[in-house]
C-alpha cells in the first residue's frame, strides 16, 4: 500500500501526523496550564485566605489584649469600645473560618480557639469589672498575672496553632500545585520529544524515499537522454540522407521540368494535329453515318437470309433422315455384294461373272456417290446449325 | 421442271453404264488376278482377312451370351437358319476384352460355320499379290498372323483363318465338342 502512494501523499501524511501531534501536545499543555492555574487559584483563594483570616484572628486577639491593658491602666472607655470592636472582628473572622473549614481537625482547632477566647474574654471581663469598682490595683495586677495572662497564653497558642496549620496547608497546596504543574511540564516535554522524534523519522523517511525516487528518475532521465541522443544521431543521419535524396529529387525534377517542356511542345503539336484530325473526323462522321445506314440495310438483308437459312436447315434435316435410310440400304447392299463375292469365289470359274456383278453392285456409281455423300454431310451440318439457338 | 429432267437424264445414263458392264467379257474388263481382302480394325489395330478363307460377313446380328469354360467364346447367334458359335477375334489374337459385344461377324467354314466377332469393318480391298509379304519378326506379329499387306499408306496384318479355326478346334478338343 505504501509503495502505491505518491510522494505528495507521503509528504501530506507526514505533515498531517506532525500537525496531529502538535494539536495533541497543545491540548495537553492547555489542560496542564489550566490545572496549574486552578491549583494556584485554589491555593490563593482558600489556603491564603484561611492564613489571612488566621492572622486576622491573631491580630484581633492582640488588639483585644492591648485594649484590655489600656483600660486596666487608664480606665478610659475608649479602650472598652476598642475591645468590643476587636471582639466583633474576631467573631466575624471566626465565623468566616468556620464556613470555609471542611476538615474535622480544623473544626476541632476552631472549637478550641472559641473555647479559649471565651475563657480569655471571661477573665478580661472579671478584671474590667474589678477595675471599674475601684478595687485595689494590686488585686487587679494579680488577677491579670494569675488568670488573664495564662488564659491569654492558651488563647495565643491556639491561634498560633491555627496559623501554623494554615501555613502548613498552604505550603502543601503550593507544593501540590507546583508538582502538578511540573508533571504537566514533563508531559508536554515528553510529547514535544515524541513529536520531534516522529517528525525526524518522517523527515528521514521522506528524505530517503525522495532520494530513491529522484535516483530512479535520474537514471530514467539518463537512459532517456542516451536514447534521445541516439535518436538524434539517427535523425541527423536520416536528415543527411534526406538532404541527399532531396538533391537527387531536385535534379530529377529539373529533368522532369525539361521533359515536361518538351512534352508541352509535343502536346501543342499534337493539339494542332488533333485539330486537323477533328476536321477529318467530321468528314469521317458523315461517311460513318452513311456507312451506318448501309449496315442497317445489310442487317435487314442478313435477317432475311437467316430466315431463309432456317427454313433450308429444316428441309435439310428432313433430307438427312432420308439419306440415313439410303446409307443403311447402301451398307446392306455392300455387305450383300461382299457375301456374293465370297460365294462367287467359292464357285470357282463359274462364279467369275457373278463376281463381276457383285463388284459392280458393291462399287459406288461414278458421279453419284460423291455428290450424294457431300450433300449428306452438308445437309447434316446445316441441320445442326439451324437447330442452334 | 428443268431439275427433274436433268435427274431423269442422269439416271438413264447410269443405268446404261451399269448394263454395259455386263455386256463385256471378264477378260475385257482388265481384270488382273487380284487378292480380295476385308479390311477391319481390332483393338485399334489394322487387320485384314482373305476373302477366300471366310464364308460370309454379317452385321448387326444379335449374339446371345452362352456359359462356357472357353474365355474367347462369346455366345451363339442365329445366321441363315443355323445356330453359329461366336468367338472374339480380339481375344483369339491375344487382346483383352473390354466387355462390349462386337457388331460385326465373319463366318468361317461351310459345314460347321464359326463366327469371329470384331468391332469395326473398314472396307473391301483388292490387292495385287505383290503387295502381300510374309510377316517379319519385330513388326508386332501376334498369333495367327503370318503375312502383312500394304494398302495405300497402311500396313495391315493378315489374319490366318485356318490357323484360328485350328486353335478353336484345339480348345474344343480339350473342353468338349464344337456342337457343345
Amino acid at each position: 500500500m505504501t509503495k502505491a502512494w505518491s510522494f505528495g501523499q507521503k509528504v501530506g501524511a507526514g505533515f498531517a501526523t506532525v500537525v496531529a501531534l502538535t494539536i495533541a501536545m497543545s491540548g495537553v499543555a492547555i489542560y496542564a496550564l489550566k490545572s496549574a492555574v486552578g491549583s494556584k487559584d485554589r491555593v490563593i483563594a482558600v489556603n491564603a485566605q484561611s492564613l489571612i483570616d488566621a492572622q486576622k484572628l491573631n491580630g484581633a486577639m492582640e488588639w483585644r489584649t492591648g485594649a484590655a491593658r489600656g483600660f486596666l491602666l487608664t480606665r478610659e472607655d475608649r479602650f472598652l469600645e476598642s475591645m468590643r470592636d476587636s471582639r466583633t472582628e474576631f467573631t466575624d473572622v471566626l465565623r468566616d473560618l468556620k464556613l470555609q473549614t471542611q476538615t474535622d481537625e480544623s473544626k476541632l482547632i476552631l472549637g478550641q480557639i472559641e473555647d479559649a477566647e471565651r475563657d480569655y474574654q471571661a477573665a478580661i471581663d472579671g478584671a474590667v469589672s474589678l477595675r471599674k469598682t475601684d478595687g485595689p490595683i494590686g488585686a487587679v495586677i494579680r488577677l491579670f498575672s494569675d488568670e488573664l495572662v495564662p488564659k491569654r497564653d492558651v488563647f495565643r497558642q491556639q491561634v498560633q496553632a491555627l496559623v501554623s496549620r494554615e501555613e502548613r496547608l498552604m505550603e502543601e497546596a503550593k507544593k501540590a500545585s507546583t508538582d502538578a504543574a511540573q508533571s504537566a511540564i514533563s508531559v508536554v516535554i515528553a510529547l514535544a520529544v515524541i513529536a520531534f522524534l516522529l517528525a525526524a523519522c518522517i523527515a528521514i523517511f521522506l528524505t530517503r524515499t525522495l532520494t530513491r525516487q529522484i535516483g530512479v528518475a535520474v537514471q530514467h532521465v539518463q537512459s532517456s537522454s542516451a536514447e534521445l541522443q541516439s535518436a538524434a544521431n539517427q535523425q541527423v543521419t536520416g536528415a543527411r540522407e534526406s538532404a541527399t535524396a532531396m538533391n537527387e529529387i531536385t535534379t530529377t525534377i529539373s529533368e522532369l521540368l525539361a521533359t515536361a517542356r518538351q512534352i508541352a511542345e509535343s502536346a501543342q503539336r499534337v493539339a494542332h494535329i488533333a485539330e486537323e484530325t477533328a476536321k477529318a473526323a467530321k468528314a469521317g462522321d458523315q461517311t460513318a453515318q452513311k456507312t451506318r445506314e448501309s449496315v442497317a440495310g445489310i442487317k435487314r438483308q442478313v435477317d432475311l437470309i437467316v430466315t431463309h437459312m432456317l427454313d433450308l436447315g429444316k428441309k435439310s434435316q428432313q433430307i438427312g433422315g432420308i439419306l440415313e435410310i439410303i446409307n443403311e440400304l447402301a451398307e446392306q447392299t455392300n455387305i450383300l455384294a461382299i457375301n456374293a463375292t465370297i460365294e462367287a469365289a467359292g464357285a470357282g470359274d463359274a462364279g467369275k461373272r457373278f463376281t463381276v456383278v457383285a463388284d459392280e453392285i458393291r462399287k459406288p456409281p461414278t458421279g453419284w456417290a460423291d455428290p450424294r455423300m457431300k450433300f449428306g454431310r452438308w445437309s447434316r451440318i446445316s441441320a445442326r446449325q439451324s437447330t442452334r439457338p | 421442271m428443268s431439275g427433274s429432267l436433268a435427274i431423269a437424264s442422269r439416271v438413264a445414263e447410269l443405268r446404261e453404264e451399269f448394263d454395259q458392264t455386263f455386256a463385256l467379257p471378264p477378260s475385257a474388263q482388265g481384270g488382273r488376278e487380284l487378292v480380295s481382302l476385308l479390311a477391319l480394325r481390332v483393338a485399334g489395330n489394322a487387320y485384314a482377312v482373305r476373302l477366300v478363307e471366310i464364308s460370309g460377313l454379317v452385321n448387326n446380328r444379335k449374339t446371345v451370351p452362352f456359359p462356357s469354360r472357353i474365355p474367347e467364346f462369346l455366345g451363339v447367334a442365329g445366321i441363315r437358319g443355323e445356330l453359329v458359335p461366336v468367338y472374339s477375334l480380339a481375344a483369339l489374337l491375344g487382346y483383352g476384352s473390354n466387355g462390349d459385344m462386337p457388331q460385326w461377324l465373319v463366318l468361317c467354314g461351310s459345314q460347321a460355320p464359326v463366327g469371329l466377332a470384331f468391332p469395326e469393318f473398314e472396307s473391301f480391298l483388292r490387292i495385287p499379290p505383290s503387295d502381300i509379304h510374309a510377316a517379319q519378326q519385330g513388326e508386332g506379329v501376334r498369333d495367327h498372323v503370318t503375312e502383312v499387306v500394304r494398302a495405300g499408306a497402311v500396313v495391315r496384318a493378315v489374319v490366318s483363318i485356318p490357323s484360328i479355326l485350328q486353335a478353336i478346334r484345339g480348345r474344343i478338343g480339350r473342353n468338349g465338342s464344337l456342337k457343345e
